[in-house]
């Protein structure tokens, strides 16, 4: 019964957690009632997470075979070589530590390759780069409580529930909140604006949030995965991949720690690399697959809702190498 | 002998000092250990000043470093132990009584368990504990070392700097404190486990822990102590027994005050429109029945198996079912509040079902091994 | 007309089931509230039924079983009186009006006494109106 204190990828409150490993190996999750950000509660997709890291863990593969990490690395890079720059791209959608996005946006440099994309590109490069930095802002949660006014903008609390509790708290210490749709009007003044920021938030209505909120505001963006405040922070935007993948205009991709979702867009590429901790659907079209390992095992850090910097809590740093280690072998 | 009590200590000076009190519980599962009474320990094991984790052990040297951090420790111990061996646990007395109802549902077998009570005022959610420091002292919480509870204050430890010090009854007018549940709890000495220790009775001069045996088991590792030369000890006088019950009196007055404050109000209250709307908030995550220790179904529950998917429902079946079957075997823990993401006041709601069936048909679950009444055919009419 | 309450009835197969059998051969008079359901044995009435029923929007739940000494099964309605308790316990905390609630027992010649469970119970619970589990729905 061993507990390694970790964090939650499910999105980006990134739930403290603990991963048990009981002497039989199997992998389970228990309550860490110190995480400040969660107090020790879970969603769903947390009480869970012990199923999806007992999945059928990742192989290295080449056209579908099975083949030593070794070769899977090369070839990798061999075809990665062989493409067109302007037609290839580097998408990491939020699933993987800082270090990991680090390390594959500097292979992407090295390769030549410009379009990266965190699958947020098309909102971000949409806002001002002066007030980028309000889409990654920080937010202590125990400040939603004790706001006078919350606005929730196109937000649905029940996708991230772990704010729900924080709302409730807010409305008991006297709290004004309000629901308001896409392009509905309203005063921010003094008001948490809560809204999401995922790929398919309208771009325009990210920009008019932001726009429209003055010093008195505080806005906070949720997002969908483990790490895109860290993605974002590194810079791993500057192309939409996900339409470029969807007209042809991408013909190969190097994919990392892809979410659920996604799969009917990458079928027609020339060429998939995914690296990836477990079996899905995108890597059984991949090309080549990268294993890494587990997210709880990945010596790393995150940067959660509150704007902390978090440990991922493993000692493993092979995520981290695969990319550095296809160029510097 | 059974039901006798005495002052104990560790002959070994640093598992004295180290201890919570006097250190008799480390030195008698040492002891435990060393005669083979036991294959296992199972304690908190402190990760830092507000956090603990379980910890499964034959080692004495990490029993001995393992100390005593259980009010930074609001766990359930009882799901961890181990299947077909001799193990010892600390309990308090919300551990002791679901050890009871698990060793009930066939979890493992009673006979196995030593539990080695330890008295018990309350613990500390950490995340409120951590902020209390900061917010109450205006003290960075990194610099605490330690939390203890004596006469009704809350002392924080600290290596360097004075201590911080506030009454209990202060912090938690401030919204800080023990958890929710452990205000109105009102089992504090672990009268069903096999030894209840703790400090209460103990004259304040003197570094001891108060003895309980309380039954042959815990009688069993009293001599094993004893024999091993690992404890001193002497007879509790009269006055000190009668400090000890004093206190537990005293604890549970006041944790009855607070239960007819945060409960009562329900009396006169619309409960079904309370209970509807406390209820409308669940995601089901079903958090509350992983963590629940008399809660024995796992995957194969009639809870989840019936309370999938009727949205159209005042409250869904799986609170429904949770609530009934709840209602002659909550104990009172307070992990599923302390889980909940949504902030349901679970404890408080269980306990009220829990209390009215007690009331009705004079069954306190986690007390002996009898059968829970839904087990059990109406009596008198066989 | 003016609102039916509706109420849903266990009955045992070797009494009370008959008994209301009985009732109706006898063309005993009461009013068209009760949906029957046969079970082998008031003592297979699981609680959670019980429950479901209430929060599928009934009106009221009425379990029969056999007078104490003559169950076809020994002593199983000694497990349901237990559990009775347990759940006239529960109604009452959940705030749902025990009214709703009945356990009676009934022989399989007592026609008379089922149809008349029947009428009482549906006078106290017109009383009381629909339930306020009943989902917004309605019934279905």
């Amino acid at each position: 019964m061993e507990f390694i204190p970790s964090i939650c990828p499910g999105c980006c409150i990134n739930c403290g957690l603990y991963i048990v490993r009981d002497e039989d190996g199997g992998i389970r999750i228990d309550y860490r009632k110190s995480s400040s950000v969660n107090e020790g509660k879970l969603c769903r997709f947390g009480v869970e997470l012990g199923d999806l890291y007992s999945q059928e863990h990742l192989k290295a593969t080449v056209n579908g075979k099975e083949v030593d990490f070794n070769t899977a690395k090369k070839e990798a890079l061999k075809r990665l070589k062989k493409t067109d720059p302007r037609s290839t791209g580097f998408l990491a959608m939020g699933n993987s530590t800082n270090e990991e996005i680090r390390a594959f946006k500097k292979l992407a440099g090295e390769l030549g390759i410009r379009n990266i994309d965190c699958g947020l590109s098309k909102q971000i490069l949409n806002v001002p780069e002066a007030a980028r930095n309000y889409l990654t802002a920080g937010v202590p949660l125990r400040e939603i409580e004790q706001a006078e006014k919350i606005l929730l903008i196109s937000f649905n609390p029940e996708n991230y529930p772990l704010i729900i509790r924080r709302l409730l708290r807010a409305e008991r210490n006297g709290a004004e909140l309000l629901k308001v749709g896409s392009g509905e009007p309203y005063v921010g003044r003094g008001a948490i604006i809560v809204s999401e920021l995922a790929p398919t938030s309208d771009p325009a209505s990210i920009r008019q949030i932001i726009e429209e909120a003055d010093d008195t505001a505080t806005i906070l963006f949720m997002k969908p995965y483990a790490n895109l405040n860290g993605a974002i922070r590194l810079g791993f935007y500057g192309f939409d991949l996900i339409e470029a993948i969807r007209s042809d205009e991408i013909k190969s991709l190097f994919l990392l720690d892809p979410p659920p979702g996604y799969e009917d867009i990458f079928h027609d590429l020339e060429l998939l690399v995914v690296q990836s901790d477990h079996e899905s659907e995108v890597t059984e079209m991949a090309d080549i697959t990268l294993p890494s390992p587990r997210f709880f095992e990945r010596r790393g850090t995150v940067v959660n809702v509150e704007g902390d910097v978090l440990p991922v809590g493993g000692d493993s740093g092979a995520g981290v190498e695969i990319p550095s280690k296809i160029i510097f072998p | 002998m059974t039901g006798q009590s005495y002052l104990a200590w560790a002959k070994d000076p640093e598992i004295r000092k180290r201890g919570g009190s006097g250190g008799f519980v480390t030195a008698a599962l040492i002891a435990g250990i060393k005669e083979g009474i036991i294959d296992e320990v199972l304690l908190v094991r402190r990760i830092d000043q507000f956090e603990s984790v379980p910890y499964l052990t034959h080692d004495p040297e990490e029993v001995k470093s393992a100390s005593s951090p259980q009010l930074a420790a609001p766990l359930n111990l009882s799901s961890y132990i181990p299947r077909g061996v001799k193990v010892a646990v600390t309990t308090k007395p919300c551990d002791a009584r679901a050890i009871i109802e698990r060793a009930k549902r066939g979890r493992f077998e009673l006979e196995d368990v030593y539990m080695v009570g330890l008295n018990c005022g309350g613990t500390m959610p950490p995340v409120s504990t951590v902020a209390s420091v900061r917010d109450i002292f205006g003290v960075d919480p990194d610099t605490v070392t330690g939390i203890e509870i004596e006469r009704g204050e809350l002392i924080f430890k600290r290596d360097r700097g004075e201590d911080l010090t506030i009454s209990i009854d202060e912090a938690e007018k401030k919204g800080y404190g023990r958890r929710e549940s452990c205000k109105y709890c009102n089992t504090n000495i672990p009268e069903m486990a096999d030894l209840a220790c703790g400090n209460w009775g103990v004259p304040s001069d003197q570094r001891a822990t108060f003895v309980e045996i309380l039954s042959a088991k815990g009688e069993e590792l009293f001599e094993a102590a004893k024999k091993t030369s690992m404890i001193e000890f002497e007879d509790a006088t009269q006055k000190e027994l009668e400090k000890r019950l004093k206190i537990d009196r005293r604890m549970r007055e006041l944790a009855n005050r607070r239960w007819d404050e945060v409960a009562g109000v329900l009396d006169e209250m619309d409960r079904l429109a309370y209970y509807i709307n406390e209820f409308s908030r669940c995601i089901h995550c079903e958090s509350c029945k992983i963590v629940c220790p008399v809660c024995v179904c796992e995957a194969d529950a009639k809870c989840l198996d019936m309370g999938q998917g009727n949205n159209h429902y005042r409250i869904s079946l799986y609170n429904m079912i949770r609530l009934f079957h709840l209602m002659d075997s909550c104990i009172g823990c307070g992990q599923c509040e302390d889980v909940c993401p949504v902030d349901i006041p679970l404890t408080m709601i269980h306990q009220r079902f829990e209390r009215r069936m007690e009331e009705m048909i004079g069954y306190r679950p986690g007390f002996d091994l009898q059968k829970p009444p839904l087990q059990k055919p109406e009596e008198g009419v066989k | 007309m003016s609102w039916q309450p509706k109420i849903l009835a266990f009955c045992c197969n070797w009494c009370s089931y008959a008994g209301a059998d009985l009732a109706g051969v006898e063309r005993r008079q009461m009013p068209p509230t009760v949906r029957i359901i046969r079970v082998m044995c008031s003592g297979t009435v699981d609680p959670a039924w019980v429950l479901e029923a209430f929060l599928e929007g009934v009106d009221g739940v009425l379990i029969t079983g056999c007078h104490p000494g003559e169950c076809h099964y020994l002593n199983a309605n000694y497990h349901t009186a237990r559990r009775y308790r347990l759940l006239e316990a529960f109604v009452k905390e959940f705030g749902l009006e025990p009214a709703r609630l009945r356990l009676e027992w009934i022989a399989a010649t007592e026609g008379v006494k089922f149809a008349e469970v029947v009428r009482d119970m549906t006078d106290k619970i017109r009383a009381l109106g629909p339930s306020p589990l009943r989902p917004e729905e309605g019934v279905r």
